[in-house]
């Protein structure tokens, strides 16, 4: 059906998904009778849970105020865990069979406390990801995983065979590498694709079957690649990082482009974090192939909350900027987001060294202070033209 | 309408034991390394005697933020890692001690005076993380890795969070005994590890004998705090408190049994002449959150001024060696990792909520005070649900405020007064009913 709308059409579809995240999610399940699993938030391994046969999604944070919430997660936690904890209360994720929680970070535990009480007669699971990059790291990650399968499969009543995780693993793949295809076309011609549809193409990726999601992908690119850069060249070239767990809210994203700059890379976590790599198709046991890829992809775009001495986030955001011929840094943390605070000023001394300007964006979840950010944005990009 | 008037808090004399050992231990970390001795960073619970028996000095992150806030030097380093670009919010205990530890690596800078303390702590050899239920703990320590150029050796100790997976509950069940094989094994890597940082092969006669003492003095702690059950109680969470250090940093230390034997007979002796931590206790409160050590005698006697005693804590009675009947001397790994696994903050929910309620019952509590520590997240992420459910399940009244650990820029004591002032009228209330 999507071999007939235009680029724009499909964009525009993509970014309703994105906006009202759980309903095409909750079509699917009225369609399939199938069960649904949210992941809160991230790092989970979708394709063991997909390769169940139900369709995990990524619990996502929603732009309106919270209020039930407040009554059970104290407003010093960050939106993204606070934002899930609100939907709970509020009923809103009602139509889960089962969560799933993690421990990267202790809000995001704590979160899952809270959720785990506000939805009882939701199957509450947990994925334990041990850190660190240790030559036994990958053999405890793997054990986590054979906990998880063990636990969904008691959840489902049927066995995961390591053939529905191969399977699995190569549509999510599919889904990544069209992803990255995406990304490419954008280096090239940053003009053709806005920073807030980047996102909405990987937030909608997130929350519905990836099947699907390849086919309107399939669909998009080659439209996409017939078009050309409508963006001026020498705008001013900006790299966004951070925003763990949750997207960075699209007045964010639309005053960075207001302000005459171009958006060229990122490693959110909605974004190029999401899908940096792929897992590996070989003859490997599927949880071991998926219990590297968290080494490897965390070597590739590291990650604060995964404790990995090995890897460099400030090197690797100097080498990002760079490679993509970045004027700019912009980060955007999440208020009270302690992995990202406890780099910042690692970054701070790394972006000095380089010689590379950088802007820190702390952004509520109330996002009270968006004149403040604007009149920043705007002097902070001004400085490069 | 209850009336306050100053009255004190009855301390605990023999607390005064404990000052000498802490002084004792700190004496010779400071000096540790002109005497050959190397030194590991420390964070989360005690490991001390995995170290200790290999003689290496440790130095425990939140023990050395608290000796600094308690000695008030707390303001400098907090700056000085705030103008580097470490958030306020950030969890105090790192903000303070990663202060220091950036005193120790780049100097002072011109515009500060910090105290002799915050900038007497040596650097570091090694790094050991043993954090249960937080994972700022382990991203502090990879933060202070960093400070000091990315090369100092790091070991992590992962202690899985105790969910309640499939039935697991307090020290049972298949997740509860993964867990412990879990960490038994990464204890056998960190005593390799310390053989590597030592240059020597491992002591463990030396550290069997200091985990009998460690197990010996768990006892005994946990033995005199029970001895809190009896009404009134003769000593208070604020005690309890204060004798942190011996079940903590100083686990194992050379006096500890001695120390911690003095407490008891001075609670038994109480018990004995019926004298207790308030003189007139009419209300009995449980402490929920971290000790706020900047405020600690202020609120011992705030609470003593309103009759109430405040008997125990999660903080206090659900970890530091609060499981010792679980330690072998002769195989101490899996003692350890029982006691770290099902410590406060590693639990579960449903967990924590069935421990607290244990907890209430035993100690007969009228009451609950949540302190919010604003940058201890860990311990204040299941506040909101426990204050609903220890009332809806057990009638227990509670007040909440927000504060912190070593950061008193958070307090707003009116508002701690006014919320204290509210439990104990609506407990005053409820008993004359
Ligand atoms: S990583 Fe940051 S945004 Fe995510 S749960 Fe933790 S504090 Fe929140
Ligand atoms: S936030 Fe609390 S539990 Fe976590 S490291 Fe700091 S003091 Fe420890």
């Amino acid at each position: 059906m999507y071999q007939n709308l235009s680029a724009d059409e499909i964009l525009n579809n993509l970014t309703q998904i994105a906006a009202d995240p759980y309903e095409r999610a909750k079509e699917w399940k009225m369609e399939t009778g199938s069960k649904i699993i949210g992941c809160y938030i991230m790092h989970f391994p979708e394709e063991l849970l997909h390769a169940a046969g139900i369709l995990p999604i990524v619990l996502q944070v929603k732009e309106e105020p919270i209020t039930s919430g407040h009554a059970y997660y104290p407003a010093y936690f960050c939106g993204p865990t606070r934002s899930v904890v609100d939907q709970a209360a509020k009923g809103e994720l009602d139509f889960l069979d089962a969560f799933v929680g993690g421990d990267y970070c202790i809000q995001a535990v704590g979160g899952s406390e809270v959720v785990g009480n506000l939805l009882p007669k939701v199957n509450n699971m947990f994925f334990r990801l041990p850190v660190g990059n240790q030559p036994w790291t990958h053999g405890d990650i793997v054990q986590g995983l054979k906990e998880l399968k063990r636990d969904t499969e008691r959840f489902t009543g049927r066995e995961i065979s390591a053939e529905s995780i191969r399977e699995s693993i190569r549509i999510y793949n599919k889904n990544r590498s069209l992803i990255k295809e995406l990304y490419e076309l954008r280096t090239s011609k940053p003009g053709i694709l806005s920073s807030g549809e980047m996102m909405s193409i990987i937030k909608s990726s997130m929350v519905m079957p990836k099947e699907e999601h390849n086919a309107i992908l399939e669909s998009l690119l080659p439209k996409l690649a017939e078009q050309k850069d409508s963006k001026r060249q020498d705008a001013v070239r900006v790299f966004l990082s951070g925003s763990f767990c949750g997207a960075p809210k699209n007045e964010i994203l639309s005053l960075v482009e207001e302000s005459g700059a171009v958006v060229v890379g990122d490693d959110l976590f909605h974004g190029f974090r999401y899908i940096s790599d792929n897992i590996g198709e070989d003859d490997r046991e599927p949880l071991e192939a998926i219990a590297a890829h968290y080494i490897d992809k965390n070597t590739n775009v590291p990650c604060p909350t995964r404790c990995d001495p090995k890897t460099d986030w400030p090197q690797y955001l100097v080498d990002s900027m760079r490679k993509h011929k970045a004027d700019q840094l912009v980060i955007v943390m999440a208020q009270f987001c302690e992995p990202h605070m406890f780099f910042y000023p690692d970054i701070k001394d790394a972006m000095q060294a380089a010689g590379i300007p950088h802007l820190l964006l702390e952004i509520s979840h109330e996002l009270d202070s968006i004149e403040t950010i604007k009149t920043r944005l705007e002097a902070f990009v001004e400085m490069a033209v | 309408m209850a009336v306050q008037e100053a009255k004190r808090a009855n301390r605990l004399k023999s607390g005064k034991l404990v000052n000498k050992l802490v002084n004792e231990y700190w004496e010779d970390l400071i000096n540790a390394k002109k005497t050959g001795k190397k030194v590991i960073y420390t964070t989360g619970l005690p490991i001390g005697p995995f170290m200790a028996a290999q003689d290496l000095a440790w130095i425990h992150g939140e023990g050395y933020g608290a000796r600094v806030a308690a000695r008030h030097e707390e303001k400098e380093p907090q700056t000085f890692a705030e103008n580097r670009g470490f958030n306020r919010e950030l969890c105090s205990y790192a903000r303070t001690q990663m202060g220091c530890a950036m005193f120790a690596e780049f100097g002072v800078p011109d515009d500060l005076m910090p105290g002799p303390i915050a900038t007497e702590i040596p650097a570091p050899d090694a790094i050991v993380t043993c954090y249960p239920g937080c994972s700022t703990g382990p991203q502090w320590d990879w933060a202070i890795e960093r400070v000091f150029g990315k090369k100092i050796p790091w070991f992590n100790v992962v202690i899985p969070y105790h969910m309640g997976r499939n039935g697991s509950t307090y020290m049972k069940g298949e997740e509860f005994e993964e867990n412990v094989k879990y960490v038994e094994r990464q204890f056998e890597d960190l005593i390799k590890f310390l053989e590597v940082i030592s240059g020597k092969p491992y002591n463990w006669d030396k550290f069997q004998e200091l985990m009998g003492v460690t197990k010996k003095v768990g006892q005994l702690r946990m033995e005199a705090m029970e001895l809190c059950k009896a009404k009134p109680a003769p000593a208070s969470f604020f005690d309890w408190s204060i004798q942190i250090a011996p079940v903590n940093y100083l686990t194992a230390w050379p006096g500890t049994i001695e120390a911690m034997e003095a407490v008891k007979a001075e609670v038994q002796e109480r018990l004995d002449n019926g004298v207790s931590a308030v003189p007139t206790e009419k209300y009995r409160i449980f402490w929920e959150g971290i000790m706020n050590w900047n405020k600690l005698g202020w609120m011992a006697d705030k609470f003593a001024s309103y009759d109430a005693t405040v008997v125990a804590g999660r903080y206090t009675h659900m970890a530091f060696w609060h499981e010792p009947d679980s330690i072998d001397p002769e195989h101490p790994l899996r003692g350890i990792a029982i006691n770290h696994l099902e410590c406060q903050l590693n639990l579960g929910y449903p967990i924590t909520e069935e421990r607290m309620m244990t907890l209430s019952k035993e100690y007969s509590i009228d009451g609950i005070v949540f302190h919010g520590a604003r940058t201890c997240r860990s311990f204040s992420r299941s506040h909101f649900l426990l204050a609903e459910n220890l009332n809806k399940k057990m009638g227990i009244q509670s007040t909440s405020f927000e504060g912190d650990m070593v950061d008193d820029s958070f307090y707003k004591e009116e508002l701690v007064n006014t919320r204290i002032e509210a439990l104990i009228e609506s407990l005053e209330a409820q008993k004359s009913r």
